[in-house]
Formats: structure tokens, sequence, C-alpha cells
């Protein structure tokens, strides 16, 4: 059985399923209980459980992320809210140096089941300090798991994962798609971690992606369609890390060209991963260089004109992908 | 800056050694100052600077084998300095490159000819070639995909021509190839170059040569023992037994031999010369045998013939090719249009080209394109022997020596002769056995009867 749903409601299924399934499931963050939280992902949910399992928190990163963390090692399982992703700046100390070592310093002993979940990326206005995209800052410390869900169906069934998982994971939502809709399994629908998703399939090229720039893939594949005959392929990671190379490198076996969209700016960035990945093990099978689209190389603009111009666009992804085709840009 | 590179001399060279360094690092050079002795599969020649400057940079070193397109120094103008390197030797090899099975001549890039084009720094090398991404040195720009199919599939990828930037030959190509089927590699009796002499065959891929047997099984260690020594071939020497075996493999030769009473023509000789004393001209026996096998092909157009990639292409016009033997090797200087010219015009010209033979002194388009090959060993009293095809060619004749012996006339009578064999070599794709007995009976009929060779 599947409904349509918003990716928030989604969200918030996901949540609650775990709640009734977990009384160590708890959820912590600004202003997510009587208020109801910023983006109302938390909705009603105090009513439900109480202060106790929805704990308002001061408005101190740090402190209550450090607090979560002490909570997962004695046994429960908090999925802390940051307002938005780039408020984890002031609690990165405490997930870098704490949540993703504690297991390690303690040969395994103990164990930090802890979810920090917000708004990621941009697109919606917040400006240059509201807007981030944090996937390969945090991808990159061994011991957090980092997932970027892009479909209300995920976003369920990899919430419930993530809870569910004994290690601190960074679960970045598509902050600009919480109103979004899309069919959601009913019940348990855990999404596996390290598993991507074909999106699309297609035989000509495959465009890779992540997060709300999935969706830019999938009408840049209609468009490559519509106007040059092209079969693209999509391929949504969702999960960042642990890394599913076994999709990619298949898929591009097949279709011979490879384009990764992100977000982020370009360096250093998860696209020049996934470029990596594919040269490595899919080498023989390119036709072409692996194209690379991303933001462009200044902090996000206000101005919607601008902020548009920042972000990848639909025409730069079919454009990558007519280059890697040898076919006319458009 | 200009930078100096290893021209190409000829279709087939890949590479040339750095035999000498004639001006060293810091001296100024004028345009067509030598400034270093380079030796190719067959020539040795003086490398001319194409421009005038300081010899900023000698990059490579004596003894070093470089391939065409390749820099070998760097000339700096005034106030320039030395570019860092690294794109810029592929960028070298870039400019140089050009059409693969292009024909000889266009594509010799001669080192003494200073009006080629100059090679602005950088710039030079946006411009891509038209056709595929062959780079002088023989290696293409080709995706990665595109190498595996042609691994798998055995393409060669020097047929394709490439639609991706700067000509790299992407997966598109390579099918369209392969769904017309011109892309197969073979050993070369494809090659349509049009090109003679002793120039290398192209190499065949590894697994093709596996296939083919075209390495030898399995070549044993030097023993080392006293009273041995190492040699180490000769670059013309490699090329001449990468080309025979090449043509031995693949060229599928009878042999037909005639043995030609020479009386006639040795009285005609010996007439003529004293005539011609005092021009300084003195005919060979060869001039006769050649003029002889020039003429005995107008009625035997399929023995003057090119295997191509297309069909066999006969040829009006007879293109002599002769051997001459070099302390180091052997090469095919040609007599144009032998046929067409007198007896006295081919000793003139096959004097000329056998001297600057020796003398290493032969420019590429005067060995290159013969349509038909003749080999005398009669200086060295051979009796009979057979040669090798010369490829793309259809045939070779052989001539050995004229021994005096007994024969009998036509009343059955013992009287001396002076008899020479003559064995053609002839290639079974392109023509019969039939073919090559008339043809050589025909050749018989001429120098026996050798006023035949004044009409």
């Amino acid at each position: 059985m599947a409904e349509t749903k918003t990716y928030r409601e989604a969200l918030r299924e996901g949540m609650v399923h775990e709640m009734e399934q977990d009384e160590s499931v708890v959820l912590m963050g600004e202003d997510i209980g009587v208020y109801g939280g910023t983006h109302l992902i938390t909705d009603g949910l105090i009513d439900e459980y109480g202060p106790k399992r929805v704990m308002d928190t001061p408005i101190s990163e740090g402190g209550f992320t450090g607090a979560a963390i002490g909570m997962a090692i004695m046994g429960m399982r908090p999925v802390v809210e940051m307002m938005t992703w780039n408020f984890s700046f002031l609690a990165s100390d405490q997930i870098i140096q704490n949540a993703a070592k504690i297991r390690y310093f303690s040969g395994g002993q103990v164990e930090v089941p802890l979810v920090i979940r917000g708004p990621n990326g941009g697109g919606v206005q917040l400006s240059a300090q509201h807007t981030h995209s944090l996937e390969n800052l945090y991808g990159h410390f061994p011991g957090l798991k980092v997932v970027s869900p892009v479909t209300p169906n995920d976003v369920k069934g990899m919430m419930i994962t993530a809870i569910r998982d004994p290690n601190p994971v960074i679960f970045l939502e598509a902050g600009a798609l919480y109103g979004t809709k899309g069919e959601v399994e009913e019940g348990d629908n855990a999404v596996e971690f390290g598993k991507a998703r074909v999106a699309r399939e297609g035989s000509d090229v495959t465009l890779i992606a992540y997060g709300r720039q999935v969706n830019l893939c999938m009408r840049a594949a209609n468009t490559l369609e519509e106007e040059d005959g092209v079969n693209a392929e999509v391929i949504d990671l969702r999960s960042i890390r642990p890394f599913d190379e076994d999709t990619l490198v298949q898929s591009v076996e097949k279709t011979h060209r490879a384009v990764t969209v992100q977000e982020q700016w370009r360096w250093f960035g998860v696209a020049s991963e996934v470029a990596a990945i594919i040269q490595e093990r899919a080498f023989d099978s390119l036709d072409a260089p692996v194209q690379r689209v991303s933001g462009a190389e200044v902090p996000a603009p206000y101005a919607r004109n601008l902020e548009l111009e920042a972000f990848p666009s639909e025409k730069q992804v079919t454009n990558a992908a007519r280059r890697a085709l040898y076919i006319e840009e458009k | 800056m200009p930078e100096v590179i290893m021209p190409k001399m000829g279709d087939a060279m890949e590479e040339g050694t750095l035999l000498k360094w004639l001006k060293s690092e810091g001296d100024d050079v004028s345009e067509g100052d030598a400034i270093a002795e380079i030796e190719t599969d067959k020539v040795t020649l003086e490398l001319e600077a194409e421009d005038a400057g300081t010899l900023a940079q000698l990059i490579a070193s004596e003894g070093d084998e470089v391939p065409v397109g390749g820099a070998i120094a760097f000339i700096a103008g005034e106030g320039e300095e030395v570019p860092e390197r690294g794109g810029s030797e592929a960028a070298g090899g870039e400019a140089e490159a050009e059409e693969g099975g292009d024909d000889g001549g266009g594509a010799q890039a001669t080192a003494t000819e200073t009006e080629e084009e100059e090679e602005s720094e950088g710039g030079a090398q946006a411009e891509a070639p038209s056709g595929n991404g062959a780079g002088g040195n023989g290696q293409f720009r080709a995706s990665p995909i595109v190498r595996r199919l042609a691994r798998e599939n055995e393409l060669d990828l020097s047929k394709i021509d490439g639609s991706g930037p700067a000509g790299r030959i992407v997966e598109r190509d390579v099918k369209a190839a392969m769904e017309r089927g011109d892309a197969k590699a073979d050993g070369g009796g494809g090659q349509a170059d049009g090109q003679a002499g002793v120039a290398a065959p192209e190499q065949p891929t590894e697994g093709q040569a596996q296939m083919q047997g075209f390495q030898p099984a399995k070549l044993p260690e030097p023993t080392e023992a006293e009273g041995t020594q190492l040699v180490e071939p000769t670059r013309m020497m490699k090329v001449i037994g990468e080309r025979m075996t090449e043509a031995k493999q693949h060229v599928p030769h009878f042999y037909a031999t005639v043995e030609v009473d020479m009386n006639n023509a040795m009285a005609l000789r010996k007439q003529l010369n004293a005539q011609l004393e005092e021009e300084g001209i003195k005919l060979s026996v060869n001039d006769f045998v050649m003029k002889a096998c020039a003429v005995a092909l107008r009625n035997h157009p399929n023995l003057n013939a090119i295997y191509t990639t297309k069909g066999v292409e006969l040829h009006q016009k007879v293109d002599m090719a002769m051997a001459v033997a070099l302390d180091q090797g052997l090469i095919t200087p040609v007599i144009r249009d032998a046929g067409s010219k007198g007896l006295a015009q081919i000793s003139r010209e096959s004097k000329d080209l056998a001297t600057r033979a020796r003398e290493g002194g032969l420019k590429p388009e005067e060995y290159q394109g013969g349509t038909i090959t003749v080999s005398n060993m009669g200086m060295f009293g051979i009796e009979s022997f057979t040669a090798i095809i010369n490829p793309p060619q259809a045939a070779i004749i052989a001539v050995s020596s004229i021994v005096k012996r007994p024969t009998f006339d036509e009343n059955g009578e013992v009287v001396p002769a002076s008899m020479m064999k003559l064995t053609l070599s002839a290639d079974h794709r392109i023509a019969n056995g039939r073919d090559g007995a008339m043809y050589m009976a025909e050749v018989q009929k001429v120098l026996e009867n050798p006023v035949m060779l004044m009409v």
C-alpha cells in the first residue's frame, strides 16, 4: 500500500514510526515542540508524546548536540534537529570530535546511535550564511554516516534506518522540497544505506546526483530525450557514506558516459569523488571524460535571479551530457 | 618559441635517431644552419634550423631515439625563454599529426626545406588536423572504450576518422566503422599508401601478432660464449626485417623462371657502348633488363600493380624500383616511367640513384612509390635466386649472372651462348601462374630480340 504524501509528512512519519516502536527515541531541537518546528516537521508531536520525548532546546547547537551524544552513549536514540545545517558549524566539534570517534576510541564498546537532521542546501533565498551543502564536509569523516534522500518514500525509509543505526547519522534533508509530494509506502519501509537508486533507466549517458539535484537530472533526462533522442539514466546516490560504487560502475559500463551533478561548489565535492570512482573502476568503458556540474564559486546570493545562476541548471546538465555524447550543445 | 622536432621523412617513419649534435646549447643559429645529424630508417641527414635564434635547449641527447614530432631542441628568439616542458611535447606531435594512410607525397616534413610551416609556440597545436587523431608518432587519440573495442574486435584505429575534439576517435566512430566493416586490422595487404622502398609495415596489435604467428615462437637468449659477438641490428635492418617478414607471411608468392640467351643483347650493348663512349655513357646489362621488364609490362598490366584496401590498382606507368645494396642494408630507388625512357636515360638515372643511395643522399620521394622491382645479383656470379615481393607491389624480378655455356641451336648444333636466369616472384592475389609465365616469356623474347627495346 502506498499513499501520496509530502516530503515533510513522510519525514515525520518515519520518526513517529520509530518513536512508536522504541521509547528511547526522543526528538530535540530549537522550537520543535511548542512551536511545531520552524519547518513544521515536528508539528503536533509534542501533544502526542509530551515534552520528555519532544524537547525544545536553547539556541545552543554545541550544547544540545553534545547533550544528545551523551544521551546516545547512555542508550537513548536522540534525533536532533538542526534548524538548518548551517548552524551545525557551531556543533561541528561535538559531531566530528566526539560523535564520529567515540566508538573508535572505545574499541567498539561504546556506540553513538544519534541522528542529526535538518534542511541542507539552498534554493529558497536564504542567502550566503544560510545556504550550504555540507555532504562532502561530513562525508569526509570516517565514523559518520551521511545520507541525502530526495523522494518522500526515501526520506521516511532512510529516517527509519537512521534511527535504528547504532552510529551517528548525518541526515541531510532537501530543504527546498519539504512540500513536494510522492508515494510513500505504509509501515516499515526501511531503506538500506549504501544502496543507490536508479531513478530512471537509460542507455546513453548516466546522470548522477543526490538530494534535490536528482529532480534536476530527471528534468534534464526528459529534455535530452525530447530534443536529442538521448536516453539518459539517472542515479540517485541518496547515501553519501556508505557509498554505492557498484550501481554507479554498472551504469557507466552500460552507458559509457557520465555526468555528475552537485549543488555544492565544484572543488573537493561529492561529484569529484564520483568522477574519481568512475575512472578508477570503469575506465575502459568510458567514451568521454566524466563531466561535472556544480554550483558557482561564490557564496550563495540572495537575489533570486543570481541564486538561480549560482545553482546547477537544467541547461548545464543537458549540455554536459551533450559534451559527453559529442553532440552539439544548445 | 620554435621547437625543433624530429621530422617525418617518410610515411612509415615513426622515430629517428639523433646521431650527433652539430651545434651546442647556447649557440646562435641562422635559418638553414645544420644543427644535428639525424638517422632515419632510410637515410642519414642533417637537420636544419627553421628559425634563427639561440639554440636555447638541447632536449634530445646523442643516440636518443625520438618519435616523429617529438621535440629535439628549442630555438629561442631574442628575449624568449625556454618554455616549461610538458604540454608542448604532446603538442609537437599533434602539430605533425596527419591523416593515416596519406600517400608519400604530402607526408614528408623535410629537414632541408626551410619553407615548411613555422610552428608558433603553443598556438599551432590548437588547430587540430582533420581526420583521425593520429599523432605523427603513430599514436591515436581515442577514448578508453574505443581502445577496448579495438582490442576486442581487432580494429586498426588508423583506419578510423575521429569525430571528437582534436580528432579523438569516439565510440560512435568505431560503431560506424564496424558496421561498414572497413576498420579490421590486417597484416598489411590492405596498406595502400602507394609507397615502395623498405618502409615499415603498420605495427600489428599484440593479439594479432600472436594469432598470426607474427612473432617468432621464442627467441633464445644470447649464449655470450667465447668467439661470439652481439650485434644490434641497425634501424634499417629492423625495418627491412619487419617488412620482409610481413611480405613473406602475408603475400602468397609464386615463382616463374626463364633462361634468356643474352648473345644478341650483349652484342647490341657492345655496339651501343662503342658509339656512346664519347658521351660518357656505358650501358649495363641491368639497364637492358630493366628496360625489357618495363617494355614487356605493356601487355601484362596486372603485374604492374598495387594491392590496395579497395582492390588491385593497375598502373599504366612503370615506376621501376631497383634494389641497391648498402653496407647497412638495402634501398630501392625508383626510376619513374621507365617504360617510356630510353636505355641511355635509364642508365644515367640508375647510376645516379645508386650512387646517391650509397651516400645516403636520397630524398624520400626518390625511393617511394614504385610499381615493380628489379633485383640484380648478376655481378656476384649467382646462378639463380628468388626475391621477396616489395609490398604493396605485385611483382619483383630477380636477375642472376650471365653464364657462358654450350647450347643447341635450331639445327641441333652445339653453340656457345651467354645465358641468364630471370626469376619472377608474383603476388598470387593479383596474378595467376599463367600471367606470370606469359610475362616472363615476353621479357625473354624482348631480351633475345633486343631491337624490341627500341619500340
